[in-house]
Protein backbone atom coordinates (compact mmCIF):
# COMPACT_ATOMS: atom_id res chain seq x y z
CA UNK A 1 0.00 0.00 0.00
CA UNK A 2 2.59 2.32 0.69
CA UNK A 3 4.20 1.87 -1.82
CA UNK A 4 1.54 2.36 -4.63
CA UNK A 5 0.47 5.69 -2.65
CA UNK A 6 4.59 6.37 -2.87
CA UNK A 7 4.00 5.75 -6.34
CA UNK A 8 1.33 8.50 -6.92
CA UNK A 9 2.71 10.94 -4.94
CA UNK A 10 5.44 10.60 -7.36
CA UNK A 11 4.16 10.91 -9.91
CA UNK A 12 2.14 13.19 -9.18
CA UNK A 13 5.22 15.39 -7.93
CA UNK A 14 6.84 14.70 -11.19
CA UNK A 15 3.84 15.86 -13.58
CA UNK A 16 3.83 18.98 -11.46
CA UNK A 17 7.77 19.35 -12.12
CA UNK A 18 7.27 18.65 -16.16
CA UNK A 19 4.52 21.23 -16.51
CA UNK A 20 7.18 23.69 -15.17
CA UNK A 21 10.49 22.42 -16.75
CA UNK A 22 8.88 21.89 -20.14
CA UNK A 23 8.48 25.72 -20.43
CA UNK A 24 11.85 26.11 -19.55
CA UNK A 25 13.30 23.37 -21.79
CA UNK A 26 11.41 24.94 -24.76
CA UNK A 27 12.97 28.44 -24.25
CA UNK A 28 16.20 27.00 -23.94
CA UNK A 29 15.84 25.01 -27.03
CA UNK A 30 14.67 28.06 -28.94
CA UNK A 31 16.78 30.58 -27.79
CA UNK A 32 19.36 29.17 -25.47
CA UNK A 33 18.45 31.01 -22.52
CA UNK A 34 18.06 29.94 -19.05
CA UNK A 35 14.52 31.09 -18.31
CA UNK A 36 15.03 31.51 -14.55
CA UNK A 37 11.65 33.84 -14.14
CA UNK A 38 9.93 31.04 -15.68
CA UNK A 39 9.07 29.68 -12.12
CA UNK A 40 8.02 33.40 -11.17
CA UNK A 41 5.22 33.19 -13.71
CA UNK A 42 4.97 29.36 -11.89
CA UNK A 43 3.71 31.28 -9.13
CA UNK A 44 1.74 34.48 -10.93
CA UNK A 45 -0.20 31.86 -12.33
CA UNK A 46 -1.09 30.58 -8.81
CA UNK A 47 -2.01 33.77 -7.61
CA UNK A 48 -4.25 34.31 -10.46
CA UNK A 49 -6.06 31.00 -9.89
CA UNK A 50 -6.44 32.14 -6.30
CA UNK A 51 -7.81 35.57 -6.51
CA UNK A 52 -10.30 34.63 -9.91
CA UNK A 53 -11.93 31.36 -7.73
CA UNK A 54 -12.69 33.71 -5.06
CA UNK A 55 -13.94 36.38 -6.79
CA UNK A 56 -16.54 34.20 -9.79
CA UNK A 57 -16.27 31.45 -7.21
CA UNK A 58 -15.67 28.99 -10.16
CA UNK A 59 -11.74 27.28 -10.08
CA UNK A 60 -12.17 25.90 -13.57
CA UNK A 61 -12.57 29.41 -15.07
CA UNK A 62 -9.91 30.36 -11.99
CA UNK A 63 -7.57 27.89 -13.56
CA UNK A 64 -8.53 29.16 -17.63
CA UNK A 65 -7.79 32.60 -16.97
CA UNK A 66 -4.38 31.98 -15.18
CA UNK A 67 -2.89 29.79 -17.66
CA UNK A 68 -4.47 32.50 -20.22
CA UNK A 69 -3.23 35.59 -18.77
CA UNK A 70 0.23 34.00 -17.24
CA UNK A 71 0.88 32.83 -20.83
CA UNK A 72 0.50 36.36 -22.52
CA UNK A 73 2.69 37.81 -19.48
CA UNK A 74 5.32 34.94 -21.07
CA UNK A 75 4.93 36.77 -24.59
CA UNK A 76 5.64 40.10 -23.02
CA UNK A 77 8.62 39.01 -20.69
CA UNK A 78 10.50 37.71 -24.39
CA UNK A 79 9.30 40.99 -25.61
CA UNK A 80 10.50 43.44 -23.44
CA UNK A 81 13.50 41.55 -21.84
CA UNK A 82 15.19 38.87 -23.45
CA UNK A 83 14.48 40.32 -27.66
CA UNK A 84 16.55 43.47 -27.19
CA UNK A 85 19.65 40.86 -25.78
CA UNK A 86 19.22 38.07 -28.33
CA UNK A 87 22.63 39.46 -29.66
CA UNK A 88 24.33 39.50 -26.40
CA UNK A 89 26.44 36.80 -24.98
CA UNK A 90 24.05 34.19 -23.00
CA UNK A 91 25.28 35.47 -19.59
CA UNK A 92 23.38 38.76 -20.49
CA UNK A 93 20.06 36.95 -20.53
CA UNK A 94 20.61 34.88 -17.57
CA UNK A 95 21.63 38.15 -15.70
CA UNK A 96 18.42 40.11 -17.02
CA UNK A 97 16.34 36.68 -15.80
CA UNK A 98 17.30 36.25 -12.45
CA UNK A 99 16.94 40.03 -11.86
CA UNK A 100 13.33 39.66 -13.38
CA UNK A 101 12.88 36.78 -10.92
CA UNK A 102 13.68 38.70 -8.05
CA UNK A 103 12.08 41.57 -9.38
CA UNK A 104 8.81 39.52 -9.93
CA UNK A 105 9.06 37.91 -5.99
CA UNK A 106 9.28 41.36 -4.67
CA UNK A 107 6.23 42.58 -6.76
CA UNK A 108 4.20 39.80 -5.49
CA UNK A 109 4.95 40.66 -1.77
CA UNK A 110 4.06 44.78 -2.57
CA UNK A 111 0.68 43.84 -4.03
CA UNK A 112 -0.56 40.36 -2.66
CA UNK A 113 1.46 40.72 0.61
CA UNK A 114 4.52 38.75 2.12
CA UNK A 115 2.37 36.06 4.27
CA UNK A 116 0.53 34.63 0.72
CA UNK A 117 -3.34 34.07 -0.15
CA UNK A 118 -5.54 31.12 0.21
CA UNK A 119 -8.72 30.15 -1.63
CA UNK A 120 -12.02 31.22 0.11
CA UNK A 121 -13.20 27.83 -0.63
CA UNK A 122 -11.31 25.21 -1.08
CA UNK A 123 -12.49 23.13 -4.09
CA UNK A 124 -11.88 19.57 -5.17
CA UNK A 125 -10.81 18.26 -1.44
CA UNK A 126 -12.75 14.93 -1.47
CA UNK A 127 -10.84 11.59 -0.90
CA UNK A 128 -11.09 8.89 -3.52
CA UNK A 129 -9.71 5.97 -2.68
CA UNK A 130 -7.53 4.86 -5.95
CA UNK A 131 -6.14 1.20 -5.74
CA UNK A 132 -6.51 0.72 -2.27
CA UNK A 133 -4.91 4.25 -1.31
CA UNK A 134 -6.32 7.22 -0.95
CA UNK A 135 -5.67 10.89 -3.21
CA UNK A 136 -7.40 14.11 -2.66
CA UNK A 137 -9.42 15.08 -5.85
CA UNK A 138 -7.11 18.09 -6.20
CA UNK A 139 -4.46 15.77 -6.93
CA UNK A 140 -6.26 13.70 -9.53
CA UNK A 141 -6.76 16.78 -11.09
CA UNK A 142 -3.34 17.58 -11.18
CA UNK A 143 -2.14 14.29 -12.52
CA UNK A 144 -5.25 15.08 -15.05
CA UNK A 145 -4.16 18.42 -16.29
CA UNK A 146 -0.02 17.58 -16.46
CA UNK A 147 -1.34 14.75 -18.68
CA UNK A 148 -3.37 16.93 -20.68
CA UNK A 149 -1.45 19.39 -21.23
CA UNK A 150 1.85 17.65 -22.39
CA UNK A 151 -0.08 15.40 -24.99
CA UNK A 152 -1.85 18.10 -26.47
CA UNK A 153 1.64 19.60 -27.13
CA UNK A 154 2.84 16.42 -28.25
CA UNK A 155 0.12 16.13 -30.78
CA UNK A 156 0.50 19.83 -31.67
CA UNK A 157 4.19 19.32 -31.95
CA UNK A 158 3.78 16.52 -34.39
CA UNK A 159 0.51 17.20 -36.36
CA UNK A 160 -0.35 20.81 -36.62
CA UNK A 161 1.92 22.94 -39.47
CA UNK A 162 2.83 25.51 -37.00
CA UNK A 163 4.04 23.00 -34.35
CA UNK A 164 6.08 20.91 -36.87
CA UNK A 165 7.96 24.39 -38.07
CA UNK A 166 8.31 25.42 -34.08
CA UNK A 167 10.53 21.75 -34.21
CA UNK A 168 12.26 23.06 -37.23
CA UNK A 169 13.05 26.29 -35.90
CA UNK A 170 14.24 24.93 -32.79
CA UNK A 171 16.68 22.54 -35.11
CA UNK A 172 18.26 25.51 -37.72
CA UNK A 173 16.36 28.68 -37.54
CA UNK A 174 17.89 29.73 -40.61
CA UNK A 175 16.81 27.56 -42.62
CA UNK A 176 13.19 27.63 -41.26
CA UNK A 177 12.93 31.14 -42.26
CA UNK A 178 14.13 30.42 -45.89
CA UNK A 179 10.93 27.84 -46.19
CA UNK A 180 9.26 31.19 -45.09
CA UNK A 181 8.69 30.60 -41.45
CA UNK A 182 8.50 33.78 -39.05
CA UNK A 183 10.98 32.72 -36.06
CA UNK A 184 9.50 35.67 -34.03
CA UNK A 185 5.86 34.52 -34.30
CA UNK A 186 7.24 31.13 -33.24
CA UNK A 187 8.98 32.50 -30.22
CA UNK A 188 5.90 34.21 -29.02
CA UNK A 189 4.22 30.86 -29.49
CA UNK A 190 6.73 29.44 -27.17
CA UNK A 191 6.68 32.05 -24.60
CA UNK A 192 2.78 31.50 -24.57
CA UNK A 193 2.69 27.73 -24.54
CA UNK A 194 6.15 27.40 -21.76
CA UNK A 195 4.00 30.29 -19.49
CA UNK A 196 0.63 28.85 -19.24
CA UNK A 197 1.71 25.10 -18.45
CA UNK A 198 3.73 26.74 -15.55
CA UNK A 199 0.81 28.81 -14.70
CA UNK A 200 -1.59 25.15 -14.72
CA UNK A 201 1.21 24.01 -12.61
CA UNK A 202 0.95 26.81 -10.07
CA UNK A 203 -3.26 26.55 -10.17
CA UNK A 204 -2.77 23.01 -9.09
CA UNK A 205 -0.07 23.39 -6.58
CA UNK A 206 -2.25 26.39 -5.20
CA UNK A 207 -4.91 24.16 -4.86
CA UNK A 208 -3.04 21.53 -3.23
CA UNK A 209 -1.57 23.59 -0.75
CA UNK A 210 -4.29 25.85 -0.28
CA UNK A 211 -1.72 28.82 -0.24
CA UNK A 212 0.03 31.15 -2.66
CA UNK A 213 3.13 32.74 -1.12
CA UNK A 214 5.60 35.44 -3.06
CA UNK A 215 8.68 32.70 -2.96
CA UNK A 216 6.34 29.94 -4.16
CA UNK A 217 8.69 29.50 -7.06
CA UNK A 218 12.16 29.67 -5.66
CA UNK A 219 12.71 26.15 -4.58
CA UNK A 220 10.80 24.82 -8.00
CA UNK A 221 12.71 27.56 -9.86
CA UNK A 222 16.69 25.65 -9.26
CA UNK A 223 14.62 22.23 -9.27
CA UNK A 224 13.90 23.13 -12.56
CA UNK A 225 16.91 24.07 -13.92
CA UNK A 226 18.36 20.81 -12.35
CA UNK A 227 15.38 18.57 -14.42
CA UNK A 228 16.11 20.44 -17.76
CA UNK A 229 19.84 19.55 -17.40
CA UNK A 230 19.12 15.92 -16.37
CA UNK A 231 16.35 15.78 -19.30
CA UNK A 232 19.56 17.12 -21.76
CA UNK A 233 19.14 20.68 -22.21
CA UNK A 234 16.11 21.48 -24.86
CA UNK A 235 15.05 18.05 -24.90
CA UNK A 236 11.46 18.02 -24.10
CA UNK A 237 10.80 13.91 -23.98
CA UNK A 238 13.88 14.12 -21.65
CA UNK A 239 12.60 16.83 -19.75
CA UNK A 240 9.60 14.93 -18.66
CA UNK A 241 10.90 11.67 -18.05
CA UNK A 242 13.40 13.25 -15.82
CA UNK A 243 10.36 15.32 -14.61
CA UNK A 244 9.05 11.63 -13.30
CA UNK A 245 12.22 10.70 -12.35
CA UNK A 246 12.83 13.10 -9.76
CA UNK A 247 9.27 13.20 -8.05
CA UNK A 248 9.25 9.47 -8.13
CA UNK A 249 13.15 9.54 -6.07
CA UNK A 250 11.91 12.66 -3.99
CA UNK A 251 8.70 10.84 -2.87
CA UNK A 252 10.80 7.56 -1.95
CA UNK A 253 13.90 9.28 -0.69
CA UNK A 254 11.45 11.13 1.75
CA UNK A 255 10.65 8.00 3.50
CA UNK A 256 14.13 5.82 3.05
CA UNK A 257 16.39 8.48 2.89
CA UNK A 258 14.69 11.06 5.10
CA UNK A 259 17.25 11.19 8.05
CA UNK A 260 19.76 12.05 5.93
CA UNK A 261 18.95 13.97 3.37
CA UNK A 262 16.37 16.83 3.12
CA UNK A 263 13.67 16.26 0.39
CA UNK A 264 14.81 19.23 -1.35
CA UNK A 265 18.49 18.03 -1.80
CA UNK A 266 17.75 14.61 -3.35
CA UNK A 267 17.27 16.26 -6.76
CA UNK A 268 20.53 17.79 -7.17
CA UNK A 269 22.17 14.75 -5.23
CA UNK A 270 20.65 12.64 -8.10
CA UNK A 271 21.95 15.43 -10.65
CA UNK A 272 25.34 15.28 -8.95
CA UNK A 273 25.34 11.18 -9.52
CA UNK A 274 24.11 11.59 -12.96
CA UNK A 275 26.66 14.02 -14.00
CA UNK A 276 29.25 11.98 -12.59
CA UNK A 277 28.68 8.88 -14.94
CA UNK A 278 27.17 10.69 -17.66
CA UNK A 279 28.08 14.51 -18.00
CA UNK A 280 25.27 15.18 -20.91
CA UNK A 281 22.34 14.42 -18.95
CA UNK A 282 20.10 11.22 -19.55
CA UNK A 283 18.52 12.48 -22.58
CA UNK A 284 21.29 14.21 -24.79
CA UNK A 285 20.75 14.31 -28.43
CA UNK A 286 23.31 12.54 -30.50
CA UNK B 1 15.97 36.08 -63.89
CA UNK B 2 18.24 36.20 -61.68
CA UNK B 3 20.51 39.22 -61.65
CA UNK B 4 23.05 40.35 -59.71
CA UNK B 5 24.34 43.68 -60.11
CA UNK B 6 27.86 44.64 -58.95
CA UNK B 7 26.79 42.76 -55.76
CA UNK B 8 29.07 43.20 -52.72
CA UNK B 9 28.47 41.11 -49.51
CA UNK B 10 29.95 39.75 -46.14
CA UNK B 11 29.61 39.82 -42.71
CA UNK B 12 30.32 42.74 -40.19
CA UNK B 13 32.86 44.63 -41.75
CA UNK B 14 34.12 41.95 -43.58
CA UNK B 15 33.44 42.18 -47.70
CA UNK B 16 33.92 38.92 -48.75
CA UNK B 17 32.37 38.90 -52.33
CA UNK B 18 32.74 42.34 -54.74
CA UNK B 19 31.15 43.95 -57.39
CA UNK B 20 30.08 40.75 -58.44
CA UNK B 21 27.77 40.81 -61.39
CA UNK B 22 26.35 37.71 -63.74
CA UNK B 23 22.97 37.04 -65.15
CA UNK B 24 21.18 34.24 -65.12
CA UNK B 25 18.48 33.19 -67.69
CA UNK B 26 15.08 31.25 -67.23
CA UNK B 27 15.93 27.79 -67.78
CA UNK B 28 19.51 27.41 -67.72
CA UNK B 29 21.92 25.75 -65.34
CA UNK B 30 24.46 28.47 -64.35
CA UNK B 31 27.43 27.38 -62.49
CA UNK B 32 29.27 28.86 -59.94
CA UNK B 33 32.80 27.55 -59.14
CA UNK B 34 36.13 28.46 -57.19
CA UNK B 35 38.36 27.26 -55.16
CA UNK B 36 37.72 27.36 -50.87
CA UNK B 37 36.77 29.97 -49.57
CA UNK B 38 36.46 31.90 -53.13
CA UNK B 39 32.77 33.45 -51.49
CA UNK B 40 30.71 30.69 -53.54
CA UNK B 41 28.37 30.28 -50.65
CA UNK B 42 28.73 33.88 -49.61
CA UNK B 43 26.89 34.84 -52.71
CA UNK B 44 24.29 32.37 -52.42
CA UNK B 45 23.06 32.84 -49.04
CA UNK B 46 22.92 36.41 -50.66
CA UNK B 47 20.60 35.73 -53.05
CA UNK B 48 18.69 33.84 -50.31
CA UNK B 49 18.69 36.82 -47.48
CA UNK B 50 20.66 35.73 -45.00
CA UNK B 51 23.91 36.78 -45.74
CA UNK B 52 23.94 40.94 -45.56
CA UNK B 53 24.54 42.95 -49.31
CA UNK B 54 26.58 45.78 -48.95
CA UNK B 55 25.83 47.44 -52.40
CA UNK B 56 24.60 46.87 -55.22
CA UNK B 57 21.61 45.02 -56.09
CA UNK B 58 20.04 41.37 -56.67
CA UNK B 59 17.18 41.37 -59.57
CA UNK B 60 14.65 38.26 -59.76
CA UNK B 61 12.48 38.26 -62.31
CA UNK B 62 13.34 42.03 -62.88
CA UNK B 63 12.32 42.81 -59.35
CA UNK B 64 14.67 44.50 -56.87
CA UNK B 65 14.70 41.93 -54.11
CA UNK B 66 17.82 42.93 -52.16
CA UNK B 67 15.77 43.99 -49.40
CA UNK B 68 13.28 41.56 -49.33
CA UNK B 69 13.06 39.64 -45.93
CA UNK B 70 14.28 36.16 -46.07
CA UNK B 71 11.03 34.59 -44.90
CA UNK B 72 9.45 36.24 -48.43
CA UNK B 73 12.11 35.21 -50.74
CA UNK B 74 10.47 31.37 -50.60
CA UNK B 75 7.18 32.80 -52.15
CA UNK B 76 8.98 34.61 -54.99
CA UNK B 77 10.31 31.11 -56.25
CA UNK B 78 13.90 30.86 -54.57
CA UNK B 79 14.26 28.17 -52.93
CA UNK B 80 17.74 26.48 -51.51
CA UNK B 81 19.92 23.40 -50.88
CA UNK B 82 22.65 24.69 -48.56
CA UNK B 83 25.96 23.36 -47.85
CA UNK B 84 26.18 20.34 -45.93
CA UNK B 85 22.16 19.48 -46.54
CA UNK B 86 20.96 21.09 -43.60
CA UNK B 87 17.84 19.30 -42.79
CA UNK B 88 15.89 19.54 -39.53
CA UNK B 89 17.38 16.20 -38.43
CA UNK B 90 15.22 15.38 -35.78
CA UNK B 91 12.53 15.37 -37.56
CA UNK B 92 11.03 12.26 -40.34
CA UNK B 93 11.49 12.61 -44.30
CA UNK B 94 8.33 13.22 -44.68
CA UNK B 95 7.92 16.41 -42.32
CA UNK B 96 10.91 17.37 -43.66
CA UNK B 97 9.28 17.87 -47.09
CA UNK B 98 6.20 19.41 -45.19
CA UNK B 99 8.38 21.80 -44.24
CA UNK B 100 9.01 22.84 -47.41
CA UNK B 101 5.87 23.23 -48.68
CA UNK B 102 5.24 25.68 -45.95
CA UNK B 103 4.77 28.91 -47.84
CA UNK B 104 2.51 26.89 -50.12
CA UNK B 105 -1.24 26.59 -49.35
CA UNK B 106 -2.08 23.04 -47.34
CA UNK B 107 -3.68 21.64 -50.32
CA UNK B 108 -0.51 21.64 -52.43
CA UNK B 109 1.28 19.50 -50.02
CA UNK B 110 0.50 15.71 -51.31
CA UNK B 111 0.70 16.52 -55.24
CA UNK B 112 4.19 18.14 -54.32
CA UNK B 113 5.02 15.08 -52.24
CA UNK B 114 4.17 12.93 -54.79
CA UNK B 115 6.73 14.72 -57.38
CA UNK B 116 9.30 14.85 -55.65
CA UNK B 117 8.77 10.63 -54.16
CA UNK B 118 8.46 10.30 -58.01
CA UNK B 119 11.63 11.78 -58.52
CA UNK B 120 13.71 10.35 -55.45
CA UNK B 121 11.84 6.98 -55.04
CA UNK B 122 14.58 6.01 -52.75
CA UNK B 123 12.47 8.44 -50.50
CA UNK B 124 9.79 6.56 -50.36
CA UNK B 125 11.16 4.00 -48.31
CA UNK B 126 12.21 6.11 -45.79
CA UNK B 127 9.38 8.14 -45.59
CA UNK B 128 8.93 7.93 -41.73
CA UNK B 129 12.38 7.33 -41.00
CA UNK B 130 14.65 10.52 -39.05
CA UNK B 131 16.82 12.16 -41.75
CA UNK B 132 19.36 12.20 -39.21
CA UNK B 133 19.42 8.29 -39.46
CA UNK B 134 19.85 8.83 -43.68
CA UNK B 135 22.89 8.01 -45.74
CA UNK B 136 24.90 11.45 -46.81
CA UNK B 137 23.22 10.87 -50.38
CA UNK B 138 19.65 10.36 -49.42
CA UNK B 139 20.16 13.57 -47.59
CA UNK B 140 21.21 15.38 -50.25
CA UNK B 141 18.01 14.15 -52.02
CA UNK B 142 15.94 14.99 -49.06
CA UNK B 143 17.22 18.48 -48.81
CA UNK B 144 16.89 18.75 -52.80
CA UNK B 145 13.29 17.45 -52.31
CA UNK B 146 12.11 19.66 -49.47
CA UNK B 147 13.52 22.69 -51.85
CA UNK B 148 11.49 21.42 -54.53
CA UNK B 149 8.16 20.73 -52.27
CA UNK B 150 8.33 25.07 -52.37
CA UNK B 151 7.80 24.81 -56.45
CA UNK B 152 10.84 26.97 -57.00
CA UNK B 153 11.61 28.91 -60.37
CA UNK B 154 15.02 29.18 -59.22
CA UNK B 155 16.87 26.45 -57.58
CA UNK B 156 20.07 27.62 -55.72
CA UNK B 157 22.46 24.00 -54.82
CA UNK B 158 25.89 24.63 -52.60
CA UNK B 159 28.39 21.74 -53.36
CA UNK B 160 25.88 19.59 -54.58
CA UNK B 161 28.57 16.43 -55.09
CA UNK B 162 30.60 16.98 -52.10
CA UNK B 163 31.02 13.75 -50.02
CA UNK B 164 28.79 11.57 -51.99
CA UNK B 165 29.87 8.37 -53.92
CA UNK B 166 30.11 8.67 -57.77
CA UNK B 167 26.74 6.56 -58.10
CA UNK B 168 24.53 8.85 -56.17
CA UNK B 169 26.83 12.17 -57.76
CA UNK B 170 25.33 10.39 -60.91
CA UNK B 171 21.61 10.12 -59.47
CA UNK B 172 21.50 13.73 -58.23
CA UNK B 173 22.98 15.28 -61.80
CA UNK B 174 20.22 13.03 -63.03
CA UNK B 175 17.57 14.67 -60.91
CA UNK B 176 18.96 18.20 -62.08
CA UNK B 177 18.92 17.53 -65.67
CA UNK B 178 15.29 16.23 -65.27
CA UNK B 179 13.90 19.49 -63.59
CA UNK B 180 15.74 21.68 -66.34
CA UNK B 181 13.32 19.92 -68.65
CA UNK B 182 10.70 20.77 -66.42
CA UNK B 183 11.58 24.68 -66.45
CA UNK B 184 13.48 25.03 -63.27
CA UNK B 185 15.85 27.84 -63.60
CA UNK B 186 19.56 26.50 -61.37
CA UNK B 187 22.04 27.91 -59.84
CA UNK B 188 24.83 25.45 -59.11
CA UNK B 189 27.40 26.16 -56.85
CA UNK B 190 30.30 23.16 -57.37
CA UNK B 191 33.92 22.29 -56.63
CA UNK B 192 33.30 19.23 -58.61
CA UNK B 193 34.06 21.13 -61.89
CA UNK B 194 34.10 18.58 -64.34
CA UNK B 195 31.08 17.59 -63.34
CA UNK B 196 29.48 21.31 -63.20
CA UNK B 197 30.70 21.92 -67.06
CA UNK B 198 29.21 18.77 -67.95
CA UNK B 199 25.63 20.23 -67.10
CA UNK B 200 26.23 23.67 -66.79
CA UNK B 201 25.22 26.25 -69.93
CA UNK B 202 27.24 28.90 -69.01
CA UNK B 203 29.69 29.42 -65.50
CA UNK B 204 30.93 32.50 -63.55
CA UNK B 205 34.48 31.34 -61.97
CA UNK B 206 35.29 33.14 -58.63
CA UNK B 207 38.68 33.64 -56.88
CA UNK B 208 38.98 35.33 -53.68
CA UNK B 209 35.87 37.22 -53.93
CA UNK B 210 36.09 38.34 -57.23
CA UNK B 211 34.79 37.21 -60.38
CA UNK B 212 37.34 36.06 -62.79
CA UNK B 213 35.93 34.63 -65.85
CA UNK B 214 31.92 34.21 -67.41
CA UNK B 215 31.28 32.30 -70.18
CA UNK B 216 29.46 29.71 -71.43
CA UNK B 217 30.79 25.93 -70.72
CA UNK B 218 31.99 25.02 -73.70
CA UNK B 219 34.28 28.19 -73.93
CA UNK B 220 35.40 27.43 -70.68
CA UNK B 221 36.40 23.93 -72.02
CA UNK B 222 38.34 25.52 -74.96
CA UNK B 223 40.44 27.50 -72.84
CA UNK B 224 43.71 26.21 -72.09
CA UNK B 225 44.90 28.89 -69.91
CA UNK B 226 41.62 29.15 -67.54
CA UNK B 227 41.74 25.32 -67.01
CA UNK B 228 44.79 24.94 -66.25
CA UNK B 229 44.97 28.12 -63.39
CA UNK B 230 41.47 27.45 -62.03
CA UNK B 231 39.15 24.51 -63.47
CA UNK B 232 41.78 21.82 -63.34
CA UNK B 233 42.88 21.64 -59.34
CA UNK B 234 39.33 20.07 -58.23
CA UNK B 235 38.52 17.10 -60.82
CA UNK B 236 37.33 13.96 -59.78
N1 LIG C 1 29.86 33.51 -41.00
C1 LIG C 1 31.00 34.06 -41.46
N2 LIG C 1 31.58 35.07 -40.80
C2 LIG C 1 32.72 35.64 -41.24
N3 LIG C 1 33.35 35.26 -42.36
C3 LIG C 1 32.83 34.25 -43.07
C4 LIG C 1 31.63 33.60 -42.66
N4 LIG C 1 31.34 32.63 -43.56
C5 LIG C 1 32.33 32.68 -44.49
N5 LIG C 1 33.22 33.64 -44.19
C6 LIG C 1 34.40 34.00 -45.00
O1 LIG C 1 33.98 34.40 -46.27
C7 LIG C 1 34.87 33.94 -47.25
C8 LIG C 1 34.10 33.18 -48.32
O2 LIG C 1 33.56 32.00 -47.77
P1 LIG C 1 32.48 31.12 -48.50
O3 LIG C 1 31.47 32.02 -49.10
O4 LIG C 1 32.02 30.10 -47.56
O5 LIG C 1 33.36 30.46 -49.65
P2 LIG C 1 33.11 29.17 -50.53
O6 LIG C 1 31.68 28.76 -50.38
O7 LIG C 1 33.47 29.59 -51.90
O8 LIG C 1 34.03 28.11 -50.01
C9 LIG C 1 35.92 33.08 -46.55
O9 LIG C 1 37.07 33.85 -46.41
C10 LIG C 1 35.30 32.80 -45.22
O10 LIG C 1 36.28 32.71 -44.22
MG1 LIG D 1 30.89 26.99 -49.69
Amino acid sequence: MLFVNLCMQGLLQGGIYALIAIGLTLVYGLLRILHVAHAGLYTLGGYIAVIVTNTTGSFSLGLMTSMLAVGLVGMVIYRLIYQPILDKPPFVALIASIGLFIALEEIYRIIFGPYGITFAAVPLQGAVNFAGTYLRECEIAAVLLATLLIAALTLFTKHSRIGIAWRATVTDPEMSQSFGVDVVKVRYLNFFIGSAMAAGAGSMVALMNNLVEPTMGSVPSYKALAIIVLGGLGNVRGTLIAALVIGIAETFGTIYLGDYLDRDSIAFAFLILVLMVKPTGLFAKG
Amino acid sequence: MLHLDKMSCGYGNLTVVEDLSFNIARGEIFALIGANGAGKSSTIMSIAGHVQVKSGKILFKERDITSVPVTKRVSLGIAIVPEGRRLFTDMSVSENLAMGCYSLPKSRLSRNRDKVLELFPRLKERINQQASSLSGGEQQMLSIGRALMAEPELLIIDELSLGLMPKVIDLCYQAITALREQGVTILLVEQNTTRALEVAERICVLESGRDVWQGTAAKACDDPELIKAYLGLNQE
